[in-house]
């Protein structure tokens, strides 16, 4: 709240948005992100491989699902096209 | 009834928006962190559970097992917590969905198997063929211990997704069939009710166990992995 009203008076409502969010992120990185740095740079490197794997698991199910359901599409359309 | 009996697992959406990653981030407003020498009741008994916690699942571990200790902390509470908040009537519980669960149990399985290839490379490619194997059996063992290694991390998700889903499933049928009972037989909608509160009790272990089940396994494919 404190942190509101100090930006209302600097700058008005458009202030509001552009420095609210400025201190949301400072604090953001001074509170979370710089006591995680080591853990998500250094020891859990092996993690980002896994989760690097898991996301070309997820795009090669979308794709194959995308292509199965463009070629269903495809052998439908000729079908009614043909009546 | 069908129809009624599967919604509870739908993804929710508001104004076509899903909102699940707001569920999803919502147990750790559930966690307050400790910000004084000595903090208040809360707090404390949350400090209390997670060393008690950590100090139980975490002795098993070498110096380089322990640097997950964050990790695995915050996926049983993250588990335990969401599996619990999915017994409140009428919300729901991302457990229960197999993506999820995979999301979870890949890249931690990965990131163990990873962190035994680059550290100990010769004792991870060992895990492949069990020791005093007969000479004429090795091809098909290690092709066995493949299988089985691939199978992990499936396991583990669908374990979860199965454990949670079938629990919710089967406390909304005794709900059902005990709301059906009360206009036909009192007698047997009040054995029905009981068999209901069991079952929640029963649920509330299962929502624990499934939590720490999860994490005691990714611990122990990381223990033998370093």
């Amino acid at each position: 709240m404190e942190v509101t009203f100090r930006v209302i008076g600097r700058a008005g409502w458009g202030g509001l948005s552009r420095g609210f969010c400025a201190e949301m992120l400072q604090s953001l990185v001074k509170n979370v992100w710089i006591p995680v740095k080591v853990y998500c740079t250094r020891v859990y490197q092996e993690i980002w491989v896994g989760t690097g794997l898991m996301g070309f698991t997820v795009y090669k199910i979308r794709t194959a699902d995308k292509r199965r359901k463009a070629l269903k599409a495809l052998s439908l359309a000729p079908a009614h096209g043909h009546r | 009834m069908n129809e009624n009996l599967f919604t509870s697992f739908i993804t929710p959406t508001m104004v076509g928006i899903p909102i699940v990653p707001l569920i999803i981030m919502f147990p750790s407003i559930l966690f307050p962190s400790p910000s004084r020498l000595v903090d208040n009741r809360l707090v404390s008994i949350q400090q209390w559970l997670v060393r008690l916690t950590s100090k139980q699942m975490l002795s098993i571990h070498s110096h380089k097992g322990q640097t997950w200790a964050l990790m695995l902390m915050s996926l049983i509470l993250f588990i335990g917590s969401t599996n619990l908040l999915g017994l409140l009537p009428h919300s729901f519980t991302p457990t229960t969905q197999l993506s999820m669960n995979l999301g979870m149990a890949i890249p931690l399985w990965a990131g163990t198997v990873a962190t035994g290839f680059r550290y100990k490379t010769k004792a991870s490619l060992a895990h492949f063929l069990p020791q005093g194997t007969p000479f004429p059996l090795i091809p098909m063992l290690v092709i066995i211990e493949t299988i089985s290694l691939f199978i992990q991390p499936v396991a583990l998700a669908v374990r979860l997704t199965a454990n949670i889903t079938a629990g919710h499933l089967l406390i909304h049928l005794i709900g059902g069939a005990t709301l059906t009972l009360t206009s036909i037989s009192t007698i047997t909608a009040f054995i029905t009710f009981t068999v209901l509160v069991l079952l929640t009790i029963l649920e509330f272990a299962v929502a624990l166990i499934q939590a720490y089940v999860f994490t005691l396994l990714v611990s122990l494919y990381l223990h033998d992995n370093t």
